[in-house]
């Protein structure tokens, strides 16, 4: 019994560090429909209409839609195109939003506050393109595969065969349908094969991190630290293989530092 | 005052009505939201995105086609079939005559054929190189198709504007547009 109210009381604070969000529909051009997560009917958009995880969107030809999120990102979902909302959560002072690119072309304006970081992606079949305070249009055509282009700030992209790239504004890059990326990028993300400490350490993340891949990181006292382990693939008595996720910091130079 | 009959009649259209949900008869997104879906694309859909191209909104297959055909895009003597797949040089066909491709010295001087027109959108990056003009297409890419369509005659109507700003209100020689 002491179990269960433990775990209500775990599922309460959860929920409460992390709250589903909702998008709103700012603009329609032309025709667009929208389906509601457990509906399988599809109904007009209409501005002011409230979009939420699992939701859909589509756009008709000639068509566009601009969706305005909780955390001030921006989206335009551009004609022929058909998304779905995976994630939109909202904790303390993180926002996630994870878009699912079914078919066609969105543009996304994301914008960081000192209050709020935005965690944003788009993904499609091919690819994953994160935003970081910065703008991207990413475009998955059957056929051509996924496109995806930064017109402002920094951004990463990854294929699915996990390979991924930093890009830099007016960097484009391209995945292909059988899923190999061309790009003039840097490599933004490593698989490592290290001895470190297990995952979840600090230090250990940070040595790991300045070791391999000679990055600026962010002192302790940084709240908003974004390097981090995202994934573990194998270990044994010696050694780990992680996957270690960081974010560029601007050099003293004003270029930001890269991974090489 | 209404027969009951009547009254059950109204009863029953409510009810299917009410079944196919609010959603408004939307010729063209109800084509979107099924084509997307469909692992092999027939004729019947390739006449439709041509259509949609030209502006026709909505349309079933036979309107259509009579449609294509007094625009000059669909021979007379084709026969669009619903459960026939497809290909990619009959969507080709259609797309260099909607869109006013001119080609290359072949097509001028021979006309347009599913190969060659196949083989021109392949350069214009309209239609995707993997297999002939023979291969089937998917519903997914029926949608890249009307996308990349689209995209070529807007900037050919952009390209051809500026010209003819250029040449000072004169159309440039040699313009299919």
């Amino acid at each position: 019994m002491r179990g269960i109210a433990l775990a209500v009381a775990g599922l309460l604070v959860c929920s409460a560090a992390a709250q589903a969000q909702q998008a709103t529909i700012k603009s329609v051009s032309g025709e667009a429909e929208m389906k509601a997560a457990p509906s399988t009917a599809f109904v007009a958009a209409t501005v002011g209409a409230k979009l939420k995880s699992g939701d859909y969107i589509m756009t008709g030809f000639d068509s566009s839609v601009v969706l305005a999120f909780e955390d001030n990102s921006e989206v335009t979902v551009s004609q022929l195109t058909q998304l779905r909302i995976d994630e939109f959560l909202k904790a303390e002072n993180r926002a996630k939003t994870q878009l699912y690119l079914r078919v066609g072309t969105v543009q996304a304006k994301v914008k960081h506050t000192a209050a709020v970081r935005s965690d944003f992606s788009v993904v499609t079949p091919t690819c994953t393109a994160s935003v970081r305070g910065s703008e991207e249009r990413v475009s998955f055509l059957p056929g051509f595969g996924t496109t995806v282009e930064y017109l402002e700030g920094l951004g990463v992209a990854q294929d699915a065969r996990g390979q991924t790239v930093l890009l830099r504004a007016n960097d484009t890059a391209k995945v292909s349908h059988a899923g190999s990326m061309s790009t003039p990028g840097d490599v933004a993300q490593s698989v490592v094969v290290t001895d470190l400490s297990p995952a979840g350490s600090e230090t250990g993340e940070r040595n790991a991190s300045m070791g391999f891949n000679r990055l600026a990181v962010r002192p302790d006292s940084d709240p908003t630290n974004p390097n981090s382990i995202v994934g573990r693939v194998g270990s044994d008595s010696n050694r780990s293989i992680l996957i270690f996720r960081y974010e560029l910091l601007p050099s003293t130079n004003g270029s930001p530092t890269t991974a090489r | 005052m209404r027969s009951g009959r009547g009254i059950l009649r109204y009863a029953f259209l409510a009810i299917v009505l009410g079944g196919v949900g609010v959603a408004p008869a939307h010729g063209q997104s109800s084509f979107f939201r099924e084509v997307v879906l469909k692992p092999r694309a027939s004729q019947a859909d390739g006449v439709r995105m041509v259509s949609i191209l030209l502006s026709r909104r909505t349309g079933d297959l036979e309107s259509d086609t009579e449609f294509l055909k007094n625009q000059s895009i669909m021979p007379r003597d084709w026969k669009p079939d619903a459960n026939a797949q497809l290909s990619k040089g009959w969507a080709s066909y259609l797309l260099v005559r909607a869109l006013g491709v001119r080609g290359g010295v072949g097509a001028r001087v021979m006309g347009w054929t599913k190969r060659r027109a196949y083989q021109e959108l392949v350069n214009l990056q309209i239609m995707p190189a993997k297999g002939g003009e023979h291969a089937k297409l998917t519903g997914p890419e029926v949608i890249t198709l009307l996308d990349r369509s689209s995209g070529y005659r807007a900037r050919e109507r952009a390209r051809n504007s500026t010209e003819v700003a250029k040449t000072g209100g004169k159309k440039p020689e040699g313009k299919s547009e």
